[in-house]
């Protein structure tokens, strides 16, 4: 697992929640849709922290 | 004969969450339902049919919630229940802050854990005072299918201010963790709810809320 800041996509509903964007990583996309995530507090306004399972 | 305690309290997954520092000393039980499953205190959507011990979706399909009142409000929540899916999208507990006045049309101030065969995922998140919804942990590497041929689940959640904790208990398997995450600040516990969105899910005892 690690951990990353991401930017949030969604609108907020439970069709399109308010989820990290792993496209918007600070280095770069991941490239990948993590399996497994969870937040770890932090969150603000346009981003949220997460804990995820890389591949 | 002798006496077993792992074995008594298997039902209810008291002694898995005891083990696990989840269920401790203060939190008293809230609502008991052993082998009766109890009468919900407000609906929306397609309504549950309480039958003995088991609370069963009509077969409309639509979002729905069946809520119960908690004694009064509490900061830290424990509730354990079983579900089968049915053929249901999505099925799961909530935890209600009480803020906001009871649940009406809309969700709002609240914890949610989710079995959502429909979208290959377990997932929790939070909703917020304006009922916008933030996902806070996902997990495709466990969920079962939406058919009327899958087990019996057990699903449990549990908050205490930024904690929150779901649990799983798939069959006759064990109760494990699946999902924990720091979340949004709601502490003040009202109303525990089912979520499901007709279409024949089952919730089925035991039932059982703790808190603190």
């Amino acid at each position: 697992m690690e951990t990353g800041t991401f930017q949030k996509k969604g609108v907020g509903t439970e069709e399109d929640p308010i989820q990290p964007d792993f496209e918007t990583a600070p280095g770069g996309p991941l490239g990948y849709q993590p399996v497994r995530w969870e937040s770890v507090g932090g969150e603000t306004a346009t981003t949220m922290t997460v804990r995820y399972q890389t591949q | 004969m002798s006496y077993a305690p792992a074995t008594f309290h298997a039902g209810t997954g008291e002694d898995f969450f005891r083990k696990e520092g989840i269920l401790v000393d203060g939190m008293a039980p809230l609502i008991s339902a052993r082998y009766t499953f109890p009468t919900p205190d407000s609906n929306s959507g397609t309504a549950i049919t309480v039958t003995n011990s088991v609370g069963k979706a009509g077969a409309v399909q639509a979002v729905s919630w069946t809520a119960f009142d908690l004694p009064s409000a509490k900061s830290k929540i424990l509730a354990v229940t079983y579900m089968q899916p049915s053929t249901t999208g999505y099925i799961g507990w909530g935890i209600h802050d009480s803020t906001t006045a009871a649940l009406v049309a809309t969700i709002k101030d609240s914890y949610q854990g989710i079995h959502h065969p429909g979208g290959n995922n377990m997932h929790f998140g939070s909703y917020n005072a304006s009922g916008g919804f933030t996902l806070l942990g996902t997990d495709t590497t466990f969920f079962q299918e939406n058919s009327a041929d899958q087990p019996v689940m057990g699903l449990g959640l549990f908050a205490d201010g930024t904690d929150l904790k779901m649990f799983v208990k798939s069959g006759t398997g064990q109760w494990f963790q699946i999902l924990t995450a720091s979340a949004a600040t709601l502490t003040s516990f009202h109303q525990v709810y089912f979520r499901q969105n007709g279409l024949n899910a089952r919730f089925i005892c035991p039932m059982f809320v703790w808190g603190s």
